[in-house]
């Protein structure tokens, strides 16, 4: 009897040794060397560089992959996988040069003809980039339309490579900021031979891609929670890679990851939303700029009110952006009373364009006296005694447009609201619909010139928007030729065609917002492209304690 | 027994058929669309839909999808993650999902029957009080408060267990979301345990038992238990299937890759072929567990007779 239950005791013993096993083996798989984790709020959508779209993609991307040309970490546009640029004098093509010995992450070389496949897949039809705006819209490469309307096949669409080492690109107008412009993730090269040996799996596993950035991939599946880095041996700048290994953890909940952060399970994390005053004052809190606007537009073509260039002026100086900023958005906000965002865009001087935040006070700024009086105005000049206004915007908005809308009810006489709340797509459709007197959007820019917002109020841009003759006469004349030559002529016009969006009120700035982080002591080199969307990793290091 | 479930599982097909039909018309009247950004032209927007079949009528998208369906294809993701074949995103989730969803419900059972039957057996003050506590916080606490206290004191205090999901140690990273997840079911579980159990004791049959001599041991396991443990199977089946289904709230918590946010995410992003997919198979889920949990009842106790007629 006794032996029998001996022998229980001991088959216990054993299995709880087993199991500590299990346990034991688990936790001993955290590296000890100077490895990265960074906790990033949500996964990317795709790791196809071509096919990248959303911030998270252009973080998560940044890491691996490279481009003609990088913002260094001083926000200077230099020479990454070429070497030089030449621009022709109608600003219409410019020639690469690749640097020599160029690899990718298996020892393949890496040539001009990767890059015309790479650009040929972001226009393809087949491919379906949502990122064709790019070479379509934003600058438009000759032949981009065409092709991916599918009336020119791809191969003619405007890029060449004359040998190895040279690639061509021909625009179809000239556009200044095409150099900012291709620093972007979907400008990366991309091997043809390789995408049709993996064929339609091509980018959904880690060993499905190549890579020619500071990292390569070595764990990835869509939709990941974990995404693993180590260094590229064959990157042309692999011997200034500090880290040998990156860990990008999804952390979907904030409070969780500071909690990660805090009990040092990862060492970089995004702070966003009510959390981010959790951090406040924390010296360990970092807010990088972002090129990122949240403007109020108007239907400036169904709403009988907001043709008037009163009722629209009113509204702008009603809102008190101070108070909105201090005690609603709080940490990483700041007040925005124009269109350009500060710390993205520099004058020929290398001052600031936006430095002069006060420059449309007389337009913006909140002054409830003069906003009702002007209200006053605008009605006796349209003859309305009160105005219902129907505002669209995105959920996740919908205590910044409640603080609006009652500072906007409180010193305007006769105003009121219809509030619709919808999903980011349905907005989005409601905007193209015309179906809003105002609108909440918020717009980051995808390169470094006032244009990326600027032209959103080009006539016709959105089908209910901003129109104004003038205006698009000095948009046009920005992107020419003869201005691409002259950068301060250029700003000088840029500078006026927004003073007519200011005088005009054509729309509600409200407010730029930076991205916060939170970075260990020790944990040095993190740096974000002056958009805010891509992460420049290749200086990353961090001290082993 | 098999003629009965040869007709469940026909009227099964047809019910699945009839929810795909609905969910197909459903989300015509989803508001926006896959492609709604704000930097795409309408003729882009229009390119798109229709490299994904999505401008045929909604009848041609149907069939062609039942087709696919046949031969095992759930299509592609349009906008969570651009042309990922579905069955590769839910193939990777769902065995997470599984594992924790299963622990859950096998800790919380074992727990809440052990509580249950023992606060019905020996009516003890002490443990009627651990009882009372325990069901009532169980279930009248959502289960992310629980993970959030675990958190807090197991995870980020004490640093006994992983804050985080980890996919090198499942065994030790899911023991927060189990904890968390299955307080409920334990909750749930017990108050049926003891309801039933304290009936049965009361019965003649376990009066006539007693009488007879028997020990106590062995009217509780023979007579007792196994009397009472119908309707706790079926609330477990039950509950099996919303733990089946990942909890959206406890995966985003502790960062767990499974199929629990993936459907709001998809309703979120507007991919439809996903929120197909995965309506879809919780349907599945549901009428299967529901067919097992009518056999099991015959199996366990005879007087149920399948089809009604004997």
């Amino acid at each position: 009897m006794a032996e029998k239950r001996m022998r229980k005791i001991i088959s216990a013993l054993l299995s709880l040794v087993m199991i500590t096993g299990v346990f034991g083996g688990c936790s001993a798989s955290d590296g000890a060397d100077n490895e990265i984790n960074i906790a990033l709020s949500s996964s990317p959508i795709t790791v196809d560089p071509q096919l990248a779209f959303d911030t998270n993609a252009g973080s998560v991307i940044s890491f691996f992959t490279s481009t003609l040309y990088v913002y260094n970490t001083d926000h200077e546009l230099v020479p990454g996988l070429a070497e030089s640029c030449d621009v022709s004098d109608d600003g219409l093509t410019y020639t690469f040069n690749l640097k020599e010995n160029l690899r990718w992450s298996d020892g393949r070389p890496l040539n001009a003809e990767d890059f015309v496949f790479g650009f040929r897949r972001l226009a393809d039809p087949d491919v379906a980039s949502n990122s064709v705006y790019l070479i379509t819209d934003s600058c438009t490469i000759k032949n981009a339309i065409e092709v991916n309307m599918r009336q020119k096949p791809v191969n003619e669409l405007g890029v060449s490579s004359p040998d190895d080492k040279t690639f061509v690109v021909e625009l179809e107008n000239p556009c200044p900021y095409f150099m900012s412009l291709i620093t972007m993730v979907n400008f990366s090269p991309c091997n043809e031979d390789f995408y049709y040996e993996v064929g339609t799996d091509y980018a959904d596993r880690a060993e499905n891609l190549l890579y020619c950035g500071p990292y390569i991939m070595d764990r990835y599946e869509p939709i990941a929670m974990q995404i693993h880095f180590t260094e590229n041996p064959y990157y042309y700048r692999a011997d200034e890679i500090k880290t040998h290994g990156i860990t990008i953890q999804i952390v979907q909940n904030t409070q969780q990851a500071i909690m990660c952060y805090k009990s040092g399970v990862v060492d970089i994390t995004s702070v966003s939303g009510e959390y981010a005053e959790l951090t406040e004052g924390d010296p360990e809190l970092h807010v990088y700029p972002q090129a990122y606007l949240s403007y109020i537009d108007f239907n400036h073509k169904n709403s009988a009110a907001l043709q008037n260039r009163n009722l629209r002026l009113a509204l702008t100086k009603s809102i008190d952006r101070d108070d909105i900023v201090n005690n609603l958005l709080r940490t990483g906000y700041s007040p925005m009373t124009c269109i350009t965002p500060p710390d993205f865009y520099k004058e020929t001087d290398g001052t600031d364009y936006s430095a002069d935040g006060s420059r449309y006070d007389e337009y913006t700024r909140y002054d409830p006296d003069e906003a009702g009086r002007l209200w006053e105005l605008g009605l006796s000049e349209t003859g309305l005694s009160s105005v219902k206004l129907k505002i669209v915007y995105y959920s996740g908005n919908a205590a910044l447009v409640e603080a609006l809308t009652a500072q906007m009810k409180k010193a305007l006489r006769g105003l009121d609201f219809e509030f619709r709340s919808v999903t980011m797509k349905e907005r989005q459709r409601l905007y193209m619909a015309g179906e809003y007197d105002m609108i909440l959007i918020n717009w980051v820019a995808d390169y470094c010139d006032p244009t990326s917002f600027l032209n959103s109020f080009f006539t016709d841009y959105v089908p209910y928007g901003y129109s104004n003759d003038e205006y698009d006469d000095l948009i046009l004349r920005c992107d020419s030729a003869e201005m691409a030559k002259n950068a301060d002529e250029r700003n000088k016009l840029l500078h006026k065609a927004e003073d007519i969006l200011m005088e005009n009120a054509a729309a509600i700035p409200i407010c730029t917002m930076g991205t916060n982080y939170l970075i260990h002591d020790g944990v040095e080199g993190f740096c974000l492209s002056p958009t805010g969307v891509n992460f420049i990793v290749t200086g990353l290091s961090k001290e082993v304690k | 027994m098999l003629k009965y479930i040869g007709k469940r599982l026909i009227i099964s097909a047809v019910t699945l058929l009839v929810i795909l039909l609905i969910l197909f018309l459903l989300l015509q009247f989803m508001p926006g669309s896959p492609f709604n950004d704000e930097k795409l032209s309408p003729e882009q927007i229009e390119q798109l839909r229709a490299k994904y079949g999505l401008d045929q009528p909604i009848i041609v998208q149907f069939f062609t999808y039942i087709g696919n369906m046949f031969r095992g294809d759930l299509g592609v993701s349009y906008s969570l993650s651009p042309n990922t074949p579905i069955t590769d995103l839910i193939s990777n989730r769902f065995p997470v999902t599984v594992m924790i969803g299963f622990a859950s419900m096998i800790v919380g059972t074992f727990l809440g029957l052990i509580l249950g039957f023992f606060t019905a057996f020996f009516k003890n003050r002490v443990l009627g009080a651990i009882y009372s506590i325990f069901t009532l916080l169980g279930i009248a606490v959502p289960s992310y408060i629980f993970a959030m206290f675990f958190s807090n004191f197991l995870g980020y205090k004490a640093n006994l267990l992983p804050l985080l999901y980890d996919f090198r140690s499942p065994v030790i990273s899911s023991v927060m979301p189990v904890m968390a997840m299955s307080l409920g079911v334990m909750a749930v579980v017990a108050r049926f345990a003891k309801a039933e159990a304290s009936e049965v004791i009361k019965s003649d049959y376990v009066l006539f038992a007693k009488c007879q001599g028997l020990s106590s041991r062995t009217v509780m396991t023979k007579y007792v238990l196994k009397n009472s443990l119908m309707p706790v199977i079926t609330v477990v089946a039950s509950l099996l299937v919303s733990l089946l289904t990942g909890s959206l709230v406890i995966e985003q918590m502790f960062s767990v890759p499974g199929v629990g946010g993936l459907l709001t995410n998809a309703i979120n992003a507007n991919d439809y072929s996903v929120v197909i997919a995965l309506s879809f198979i919780y349907s599945a889920l549901y009428i299967i567990v529901m067919l097992i949990l009518d056999i099991l009842y015959c199996i366990i106790d005879p007087r149920v007779r399948l089809g009604g007629k004997n």
